[in-house]
């Protein structure tokens, strides 16, 4: 045992390991005499046990939740482990769903679990591109001849409104119109557009009940475009009634198809719709034409940017 | 199940019955997270680290022979996780080199402005921190620590925070005892420094905390 005589340069690195109880039997007692004997030393200790009585304080953090009972987790583990799982995990154990997680962290969840799912199947990157390839493949298989089909009988006639002559014109329409003559065709349909998206519900809810009505003239069941479709067409005459007997929307006679196929609409021919009719003279004021007006087939169809007219 | 680590481990080896495992994930899981959130400092990867550590402790039971402890072991897999995310951080470039010059104040008018420099510096502090370290202490502690560098701050975590020994911790690392004597001086040196502000000010102040 031999006490040296240390300065505060030499004791002062060995302070941190003097206060954690790592030294030596020798060192410890050289730091202890040198601390017996300086002020200064004393205090830069007194500093490491505030700095680790800090640190000590800060608080215990818990998982937001626990993976005992994460069974993608336990599942994960005990698939590369090999193991069986208890049936008191699997009664335990549930799937951590959005609901019953804390919402405090929902980057790490979504991240978590990704990395989660890349471990359940690490698929190599070649193999996830020569699937995408071969799905591409086969819906550009699928999906090609029935596009060019698609395009080859459009623009097609859809539907026409009946030929009852409207009992109350929509005066208001027409007065808009004739007094907006410069206004360009597509604002015109959009106003129209607009009113009959409007009046959508109410529509489909009464067409709905008409074919409840009339099992044997149902209305069909058509897609979300040609129902917009039908209801501009129902918007342009709004005198017909909802509760009528005769369904809103008929196919026009001699476009293929017999009056039994017209109650129904092609899927081919779906997006677009003609009306024609020689009592929708307030439709017709719409778009005005230097030929003779009544006998226009006005095709109204639907893209991705909206609802247009399209005179055929 | 009252066995201690190691016969958890031996248990699950010979039996492979999944509550041996479930068991150690339940010991250990918010010891992992909580070093993980002191090292990292914030929550966002922190179960990531606690997920990966507890797939590579599965994956890699067969290798623990027992020679240092399975607390040891196991952070020392969680370490080497936290490594290769604050690695990962730096490579994609996370943080962004800045200067710091107080009188570069630039009006909205001038032409030229550049980027890399700025007048003012926002307060780093995490918002998890700040919601989960309600007071204003250890907000300050937590801020504090994450402004030294990694390989003081991973030390101080598993000594102060976590309670390893020096030996432990240069197992954990896989440095010498003497380089985690100093890292543990320098860190502690460092963050001394930093709390001295706070420190005199709650000293001149006992009142207003």
């Amino acid at each position: 045992m031999s006490l040296k005589s240390l300065t505060c340069e030499d004791v002062n690195p060995l302070l941190d390991a003097y206060r954690d109880e790592e030294l030596d039997q020798v060192e410890r007692q050289d730091v202890a005499s040198h601390l017996d004997s300086c002020q200064n030393c004393q205090t830069k200790l007194k500093g490491i046990e505030s700095v680790v009585a800090s640190l000590k304080s800060l608080p215990q953090l818990q998982m937001p939740h626990s993976l005992t009972t994460d069974i993608d987790f336990l599942k994960t583990a005990f698939e590369i482990a090999g193991c069986r799982v208890d049936s008191e995990v699997e009664t335990t154990a549930k799937p951590q769903s959005s609901s019953d997680t804390i919402k405090a962290f929902p980057i790490a969840e979504e991240s978590g679990k990704h990395r989660l799912l890349h471990r359940i199947f690490p698929i190599p990157g070649p193999v996830i591109f020569a699937g995408a390839a071969a799905a591409a493949a086969l819906a550009l298989v699928i999906l090609v001849p029935r596009m060019l089909n698609t395009s080859l009988t459009s623009p097609t006639t859809m539907a026409t409104l009946p030929k009852q002559p409207p009992a109350k014109p929509d005066l208001n329409h027409r007065e808009v119109d004739d007094a907006t003559p410069n206004v360009s065709r597509d604002n015109r349909v959009e106003h129209n557009t607009t009113t009959s998206l409007n009046q959508y519900a109410v529509h489909d809810s009464a067409r709905s009940n008409s074919a409840t009505n009339e099992p044997s003239n149902p209305v069909p069941k058509e897609s979300h475009m040609s129902s917009q479709a039908t209801e501009i067409a129902s918007a342009t005459n709004t005198t017909i009634p909802p509760s009528t007997d005769k369904p809103a929307i008929e196919l026009a006679p001699g476009v293929g198809q017999s009056p039994a196929q017209g109650e129904t609409f092609s899927e081919e021919r779906e997006g677009s719709a003609t009306v024609t009719s020689s009592d929708t003279a307030d439709l017709l004021a719409l778009y005005p034409s230097d030929s003779n007006p009544i006998n226009n087939e006005l095709a109204i169809s639907t893209d991705e940017d909206g609802l247009y007219a399209l005179k055929l | 199940v009252d066995l201690t680590d190691e016969a958890l481990v031996n248990s699950f080896r010979a039996t492979k019955e999944s509550r041996y495992f479930t068991c150690l994930v339940g010991r250990y899981q918010n010891r992992v997270f909580n070093a993980a959130f002191r090292i990292l400092g914030n929550t966002h990867e922190c179960e990531e680290v606690v997920q990966d550590t507890f797939l590579k402790i599965i994956q890699n039971l067969d290798k623990f022979e027992g020679k240092a402890s399975f607390a040891a072991w196991l952070f020392a897999i969680s370490h080497n996780v936290c490594v290769d995310l604050l690695r990962n951080r730096k490579r994609k470039g996370t943080y962004k080199m800045i200067s710091f010059d107080p009188q570069s104040n630039h009006d909205d008018d001038s032409v030229e402005v550049n980027l890399n420099v700025v007048s003012q510096i926002k307060d780093p502090t995490p918002d998890p921190a700040h919601q989960l370290d309600s007071l204003e202490q250890q907000v300050t502690v937590a801020t504090s620590l994450q402004k030294i560098p990694d390989s003081q701050r991973i030390v101080l975590v598993l000594h102060d925070i976590e309670g390893f020994s020096y030996q432990e911790i240069a197992e954990i690392v896989g440095v010498s005892v003497g380089t985690v004597r100093s890292r543990l001086h320098y860190g502690r040196q460092k963050m001394r420094e930093l709390l001295d502000p706070y420190f005199n000010q709650a000293a001149l102040t006992p009142h207003s905390r």
